[in-house]
């Protein structure tokens, strides 16, 4: 974090006019960030993404965030920063984005995507970590998938 | 004539480009090598998964509507002034191209991004922007002078002390944030940060990152960040303070996914080169005493 950052972050005893015309010029001046590292604390829930795609003769595969690319850490890290917050912050936006691409990603007919999410909570440490809860956080049938792969028709 | 003080030659004195030329060679390669690797992930990332910029991230992005093919020219342009900013070619100019579509890349979907990210662009890429990092070491200084010197010019050194005071005080931030909470003191944060499975390279055994072992790498970590912010700034401590700080990025980097956080952290530390030590006001040219970097 900047340290104009960090100013417009704890100047809460200022005025909220001040306040706002803070907040603006670090976002103008991309002083903002959002990093985890000015945390008090490690985040312990385990957080995953991953897609079932069902295509129309009945086959089925899994996508999820490939860590072997060319790229190395350095392209499947933005990925799973992204995947992440998605998880978290689920909304149909973000996550019919990653539908709408993985739908443009295959010339087989698909009949569903099924996006899911889980987290799993750290547990007391020393012990063994609980199961991950996953649950669907995205159903799309095919229709959807045309107009999301298709937005303009 | 006045003596001028401590603080004046501290921001405002002359200090050998050196630090500069350097840390413009490196962070110019690293920017290099993120655009790059960005290049092939403009689809998705940038396109199919671009965030809402009123509903995620405030008010501010460029074009929120822009197609694919002009995000990919963002960061094919990012690409020419990486590779200008490291040569030292129209350096002014190509590294404030470089922080402008770093920050307009970014908030197409600032979820991709981490604290590396945000060090690259708003200390490392600002800070060279406002130096005159093209002083040394590149074609600039060559075409000035129509051959190669070998010798530092001086230049303000305000501008790296803009880039040092902020990687000094964001290792003395995140240590009192620690301290803040349970994990770091109690010996329980590594076996929290171990246990995100998509970004940690191995599994470490439970007995490593819980208490007492856990507790004595926990406390090592906040002693060599605050070590790195407090004891950079002076000269008899700084290589110490360094190679610890070198130390805990190369296992963060052995240890986790996470891109080029510990690369830009490490690169930052260019900016606390040593440099010979004849520190000269800017309009002055008096010669003071020696002072610390």
């Amino acid at each position: 974090m900047s340290l104009t950052g960090v100013a417009a972050a704890n100047s809460v005893w200022l005025p909220l006019e001040v306040q706002a015309a803070g907040h603006a010029f670090v976002n103008i001046v991309g002083q903002d960030v959002r990093w985890n590292m000015f945390s008090a604390d490690p985040r312990g829930v385990d957080l995953d993404l991953w897609a079932s795609i069902e295509y129309t003769d009945g086959t089925t595969t899994t996508w999820t965030i490939d860590r072997n690319v060319l790229g190395g850490d350095f392209q499947y890290y933005r990925f799973v920063q992204w995947a992440e917050w998605a998880v978290v912050l689920t909304s149909e936006d973000d996550l019919g984005g990653l539908a709408g691409w993985l739908a443009t990603g295959t010339t087989k007919p698909i009949a569903r995507i099924t996006i899911f999410g889980s987290q799993r909570d750290p547990g007391q440490p020393g012990t063994p970590r609980p199961e991950p809860r996953a649950e669907v956080l995205l159903d799309l049938d095919a229709s959807a998938l045309h107009d999301l792969a298709n937005p303009n028709g | 004539m006045a003596r001028p003080s401590r603080f004046q030659t501290f921001f405002f004195g002359l200090i050998p480009a050196t630090a500069l030329a350097v840390l413009r060679i490196v962070v110019g390669g690293i920017t290099l090598i993120w655009s790059l690797t960005l290049l092939f992930q403009v689809d998705p990332l940038l396109t199919w998964l671009r965030v809402d910029p009123v509903r995620d991230i405030g008010w501010w992005q460029f074009w929120p509507t822009a197609p694919e093919g002009l995000v990919v020219s963002l960061v094919i342009g990012l690409i020419l002034a990486s590779i200008l900013m490291t040569l030292g070619l129209w350096t002014k100019a190509a590294t404030w191209a470089m922080f402008v579509l770093v920050l307009i890349i970014q908030r197409y979907n600032p979820f991709a991004f981490n604290g590396g990210d945000f060090i690259l662009r708003s200390v490392l890429l600002l800070g060279l922007a406002l130096a005159p990092a093209g002083a040394y070491l590149s074609i600039d200084s060559w075409r000035r002078s129509r051959s190669i010197v070998w010798e530092a010019p001086l230049v303000p050194a305000w501008t790296l002390r803009f880039i040092q005071l902020h990687i000094s005080m964001g290792y003395i931030l995140t240590v009192l944030l620690k301290l803040q909470g349970d994990t770091w003191l109690g010996g329980t944060a590594l076996w929290y940060a171990f246990g995100l499975d998509g970004l940690t390279r191995f599994d470490v055994p439970a007995w490593a990152v819980t208490p007492p072992i856990g507790s004595l790498l926990g406390w090592a970590t906040l002693v060599v960040e605050l070590g790195v912010g407090v004891g950079v700034w002076f000269r008899k401590t700084r290589p110490y303070v360094l190679v610890a700080g070198v130390i805990l990025h190369l296992a963060i980097a052995a240890a986790f996914e996470i891109g080029f956080f510990s690369y830009v952290m490490l690169a930052s530390y260019l900016a606390f080169l040593p440099h010979r030590r004849d520190v000269r006001m800017l309009s002055r040219r008096v010669v003071l005493d020696p002072e610390p970097v």
